[in-house]
Parts: C-alpha cells; sequence; structure tokens
C-alpha cells in the first residue's frame, strides 16, 4: 500500500488533460438530439416494417439494441457512432415495450399504466450494465426511477383519473407520505450507498458503471419526482375534471426535499454541474407545492414557515457547534 | 482534482479501496468534515430563507380576498421596507443582505402587480415586468451577487418574451416596433442581443461563470426561436422569407460567428461553442422539416440521420476542445 507522500507525488504528477469526463452540457445536447432521433427513427421503423404483432414488434427492438451495443462497443470514446447507437438503442426500448405489453397484457384485465412502466422499469434495469455507454447509462437510470416511481403508484394503491375509481375515499396522510417514500426511498438509498462506497466501487474498477448511475441517480431525485404524480403536477394543462387529490398535494414538498438530497449527493461526488440543476429543480418543485390541490394555501403557508425557521434554526445549530 | 483525473489514476496505479479513499482525501475531492459543516450551513440558511419567502407569500395569497386596498398595499410595502431594512442593516455580500435584496427585488414586482390590479391602469402584462426591472435594477447593482443578478435578468427576460409574443395591436409594441416595421423575429434578435451583450458585460466584468453562461443560454434560446420564426414565415404570414427574415438569420449566423471565433481564440470554456452547436442543430433540422413534403417516410429517416450526424460531429469536436483546452 501507498505511503500518503507516495500517493500525493502520484496526485501532482496526475495530468488533468487526461481526464475525458464529458461536461454535462454535452451529455444533454447528445442526450436530447439522441432522444428525438430515437423517436424518428422508431416512427420510421414501424412505418416500413409494419411490426403489427407483439412477436413482430419484440423481434424488431431486438435486432436495433443489438446493432446499439454493437455500435457502443465499436465505438467506446468517440461521439459519432455512438449517437446512432443511442438513438437505436431509443427506438429498441420503445418497439420493445410495445411488443411486450401486447404479448403479455393486450385484452387482458391487467392492462393499464403500471404493467407499462412494469416493463419500461424491466427494460431499464437491463439495459443499465449491458450498454457500455455512460451517457446511455444516465439516461436509462433516470427512466427507471420514473418507471419505478409510476409503478408503485399506480399499481399499488392508486388508479389513473379517467379510470372507475368513484367512491375511493381522499388519499390519507399515511398513504401519502408511505406512497411517496416507497416510490423514491430505493432510488435515494441506490444513492447513498453510491456516495458512501464510492472508494470501494472506484478500487473495484467499476467507475464506468457506478458514476453514470449515481448521476442518474441524482438527476432522477432532483426532477423526476415530478413524474410520480404526473396527472396534478400537469393539471394546469389538464381536464379541469380530473386527478384525486387530499394529502397529494404534500408531494411536490416531498420532491423539494429530495432535491435538497441529491443536492448533498452532487456535492459529495464534486458535481458543480449538477448541484446548480438540484437548486433549480427545489425551485421549480416549491413553485408547483403553491399551485397543488388538496391542502389550503394557510396550512401550506405554515408548513413552509415552520421548515424554514427550523432549517435556519438547524443552520445556527451548526454554525455555533465546536 | 476532477474525479474523472482521479478515476483513471486509480485505475492506473491499481489502488486499493483505503489507498483510493486516501487519494480522495489528499487531492480534496472528497468534502471533510469542515467542508460538509460549511455546506449544510449554507445549505440550511439558503432553504430557510427561501421556505419563509414562500411561506410568507403563499400566507399573504391564502389571506388575500381578506384584506383591504389599504391593507393590500400596506402589507407588501412593509414587507419592502423591512427587506430593504435588513439589507442595510447586513449590506450584501452577507449573506443575510443578499437574501433581502432578492426579496426585495421581489416583492417590488408583487407591489407593482398590485398597482395594476387595483387601479386598472390598462398596461399589459410585459410593461409590469419593463418596470419592475427597471425599479429593481437599483438592488440588483447593490446587491453585486449573481444570483440576485440572475433573478433580475429573469424578470427582464420574462418582459422581454411577453413582448415579443404580442399581436400587433398593443399600443407600445405599435410604436415602437410596427411603425419601425420591425416584425416578431427581429424583436427577438433584438432579445438576443440584450442577453449576450449581458453575458459579454459580466464577462469583462469577472462575475461568475455560471450567470455568464446563464445569460448566454437565455440569448441562444432567443436567437435560435427568432431563426426558427423567421424560417417558418412568421413576419409574411405563410407568403414565404421576408428580406427581414433572410436578415435575423444571417446576424444570427454572424453572431454566432463572432461568439465562436472569440471563444475559439480563448480557449478558457467549450460552453458557448456548444451552445452554437445546439442552435444550429435546431435551427438546421427546422429548416430540413419546413423543406420536407413528408409526403413518405422516407424524411422521417432523413431528419432521424441528420439529427444523429450532427449531434454526433458536434460531440467529437466539443469533446476534442475540452480536452485540449484542460491541457493548455
Amino acid at each position: 500500500m501507498m505511503t500518503a507522500d507516495e500517493l500525493l507525488e502520484v496526485l501532482h504528477k496526475a495530468p488533468e488533460a487526461h481526464a475525458s469526463e464529458r461536461p454535462w452540457y454535452i451529455g444533454l445536447l447528445l442526450g436530447v438530439a439522441g432522444w428525438f432521433a430515437g423517436l424518428l427513427l422508431v416512427l420510421f421503423v414501424g412505418a416500413v416494417i409494419h411490426p403489427d404483432s407483439g412477436g413482430g414488434a419484440l423481434f424488431t427492438g431486438l435486432v436495433l439494441l443489438a446493432a446499439a451495443w454493437g455500435l457502443f462497443r465499436a465505438d467506446r470514446e468517440g461521439a459519432f457512432v455512438s449517437q446512432l447507437a443511442l438513438a437505436l438503442s431509443i427506438a429498441a426500448q420503445f418497439a420493445l415495450l410495445f411488443g411486450t405489453y401486447e404479448i403479455l397484457f393486450k385484452g387482458s384485465h391487467q392492462g393499464g399504466i403500471a404493467p407499462i412502466a412494469f416493463i419500461a422499469l424491466v427494460i431499464q434495469l437491463a439495459l443499465v450494465p449491458v450498454m457500455p455507454n455512460g451517457l446511455h447509462r444516465t439516461m436509462c437510470t433516470i427512466f427507471a426511477c420514473i418507471a419505478w416511481a409510476i409503478f408503485v403508484r399506480y399499481g399499488l394503491w392508486d388508479q389513473p383519473f379517467w379510470s372507475d375509481r368513484k367512491g375511493q375515499p381522499p388519499l390519507s396522510l399515511g398513504m401519502a407520505l408511505a406512497g411517496w417514500i416507497v416510490a423514491w426511498a430505493p432510488a435515494a438509498g441506490a444513492l447513498y450507498l453510491l456516495v458512501h462506497k464510492e472508494p470501494a466501487w472506484m478500487a473495484a474498477g467499476r467507475q464506468v458503471m457506478a458514476r453514470p448511475v449515481a448521476t442518474g441517480l441524482i438527476l432522477g431525485l432532483a426532477f423526476a419526482t415530478i413524474i410520480s404524480h404526473p396527472f396534478e403536477a400537469f393539471r394546469l394543462f389538464g381536464p379541469a375534471e380530473g386527478p384525486r387529490v387530499g394529502w397529494l398535494a404534500l408531494w411536490p414538498i416531498l420532491s423539494a426535499l429530495a432535491s435538497l438530497g441529491a443536492l448533498a449527493a452532487a456535492f459529495a461526488l464534486g458535481g458543480r454541474g449538477l448541484m446548480g440543476l438540484c437548486v433549480l429543480a427545489a425551485l421549480l418543485h416549491v413553485s408547483h407545492f403553491y399551485y397543488a390541490i388538496g391542502a389550503s394555501l394557510l396550512i401550506k403557508s405554515v408548513l413552509m414557515l415552520v421548515m424554514g425557521a427550523a432549517c435556519l434554526a438547524l443552520a445556527r445549530h451548526l454554525r455555533a457547534k465546536p | 482534482m476532477k474525479r474523472s483525473v482521479l478515476d483513471q489514476l486509480v485505475l492506473e496505479q491499481r489502488l486499493n479501496e483505503p489507498t483510493a479513499a486516501m487519494a480522495l482525501d489528499l487531492s480534496g475531492a472528497r468534502p471533510d468534515a469542515a467542508a460538509w459543516r460549511s455546506f449544510l450551513v449554507r445549505l440550511l440558511n439558503g432553504a430557510g430563507i427561501a421556505a419563509l419567502g414562500a411561506g410568507a407569500i403563499f400566507f399573504v395569497a391564502a389571506n388575500w380576498q381578506d384584506y383591504g386596498v389599504l391593507g393590500r398595499f400596506a402589507l407588501l410595502q412593509v414587507a419592502l421596507l423591512a427587506a430593504a431594512g435588513l439589507a442595510l442593516w447586513r449590506p450584501p455580500p452577507h449573506a443575510l443582505g443578499q437574501g433581502a435584496v432578492t426579496l426585495a427585488l421581489l416583492f417590488t414586482g408583487a407591489l407593482l402587480a398590485l398597482f395594476g390590479q387595483t387601479y386598472q391602469t390598462g398596461a399589459d402584462v410585459y410593461e409590469l415586468f419593463f418596470i419592475w426591472a427597471a425599479l429593481a435594477f437599483p438592488f440588483a447593482l447593490a446587491s453585486a451577487s449573481a444570483a440576485v443578478w440572475a433573478t433580475w435578468w429573469v424578470v427582464l427576460n420574462v418582459g422581454m418574451a411577453l413582448y415579443c409574443g404580442l399581436e400587433d395591436t398593443s399600443l407600445a409594441r405599435f410604436l415602437f416596433a410596427s411603425r419601425l416595421g420591425i416584425e416578431r423575429p427581429l424583436l427577438l434578435f433584438l432579445a438576443c442581443l440584450v442577453n449576450l451583450g449581458g453575458a459579454i458585460l459580466f464577462d469583462h466584468l469577472g462575475r461568475a461563470r455560471w450567470l455568464v453562461r446563464v445569460l448566454a443560454t437565455f440569448g441562444f434560446v432567443f436567437g435560435t426561436v427568432a431563426c426558427m420564426v423567421a424560417l417558418f414565415g412568421g413576419s409574411a404570414r405563410g407568403a414565404g422569407m421576408s428580406q427581414q427574415d433572410s436578415l435575423v438569420i444571417l446576424l444570427f449566423a454572424a453572431a454566432c460567428g463572432g461568439i465562436a471565433f472569440e471563444t475559439l481564440r480563448r480557449k478558457r470554456d467549450v460552453y458557448p461553442m456548444a451552445l452554437v452547436f445546439g442552435a444550429w442543430i435546431a435551427i438546421s433540422t427546422a429548416f430540413l422539416i419546413k423543406q420536407m413534403q413528408f409526403k413518405d417516410f422516407g424524411n422521417v429517416l432523413v431528419l432521424a440521420a441528420w439529427l444523429i450526424a450532427t449531434s454526433g460531429v458536434a460531440g467529437f469536436v466539443l469533446m476534442k476542445w475540452v480536452r485540449e483546452w484542460r491541457a493548455t
């Protein structure tokens, strides 16, 4: 084992320029372009091949996925071929989702949002280790977080507002809190473990897997929490009659707290750009909390004031502590 | 030290877990107890001030109907005075002063909105935002804080976005735009120039890099939208591109060229080049969509291929610069 002095010498000699870390904004540019290209590709493939059956769509998806994997393997460092591979993979994921749903759930009574979310979750979790590309792993992690949250909600204890659920009582406080925690605690727990065990996975040579996953979990916890209540979150643009409310109104504030947790994780992992995004996410959640229906503005106001006072008192206590 | 350098080093040197932990600590990459405490104090202070501010706003909104006109004005004016007083007591860069100036900036807007709502001045919403920006300018100037400046620029940009989106019936738009023959794409481009000018100014003054980036992003969003509106004949109402539309695209291209030239000369931050690439990928894709008739699905493949090729080239070139500029 190296001594501290030997290690310091090695650290001083380490050339900063050799780092191949991709700045977040380049990842964002590539990710958005790749995602749109993937959507266009799936439209094209769907129109040309006409996979009317689930089996056909599944086969098409697997072929596209294999092509994407091959391209990622061939071009590990570059962006040319990787971008094509990303688009192929996005198209493949849509085809797999469609094909699997058609085969397993079409025409059954179990159809709906939950099975779609579950299939998406399985696909994303499988692709994280399979696809040898950091950006792809980050995107899969974010989508897996979203899929899990939607599956938990609509699979275990709720139905979308358009389904027949008349007579159901409004959501209780305990159920609202438990629902949110079940949806997001796994992502938070996984992120905590990744931060805590950073030296271990670095030494084991798992950086290429763990770092993109950590980034995906940070972004998932910061932003994707809004997707776990899609019909309430976007109610401003939806039908007047719609989502069930009640204590669900607390979810945006829980999401804001999750953003702050993600901010702490980004700080621990040295992601300054991610930290800025987490602050932006927290502000978005607080703005959303204002419009969330189910609790009066007075209750929300008292909650925010109590939280604000508690935060300041805690900060003062921490500062005064020797 | 960046994590990517450490990752590479740990792999190359085959460091075990305790040594990797030591490398993280010695390089300052992993925050120690003091750094965590400082971070938590700042986080809790920021979250506390934001939560108190939001709570106060929620409280006022909850009881708004119960107050008379005088009560409403008194409430907001007292809040504004209190914020200004706090800022004078603990002036920026003290955290309390910066928070107070931010609140004063926000209360100014609330006061203006109340004035407009109570006396029905007939002013358009964008006028509220422009006056708000003008009145809040001294607060931003006094704060010397990037966060307050960012808030001020958001207010100004909302005003400009609203102004650019309005129809010709607006009096101000008639006086200042239509009479001069300025149409929407050019208005959007002027908003782009204002933001880019702000970014250049703050960069020159050595302000926080994130603020410069935020303003540059605003500028490029306006510029990209201006070109897209011009491409789709925004000012010519479907009759094809007018001379002014073509001029906007040329001017934005020239602005991008200038920014690219300066960025490549300084070799400091790749971010502006990412904006240039992103903007022109979007504009060129919009151009292709306009030119294609979509009679068959082959065009969809062409679009997908274009997106893949352009973003792939952009990613390759940008990463090349990232590596090279880190070395210099």
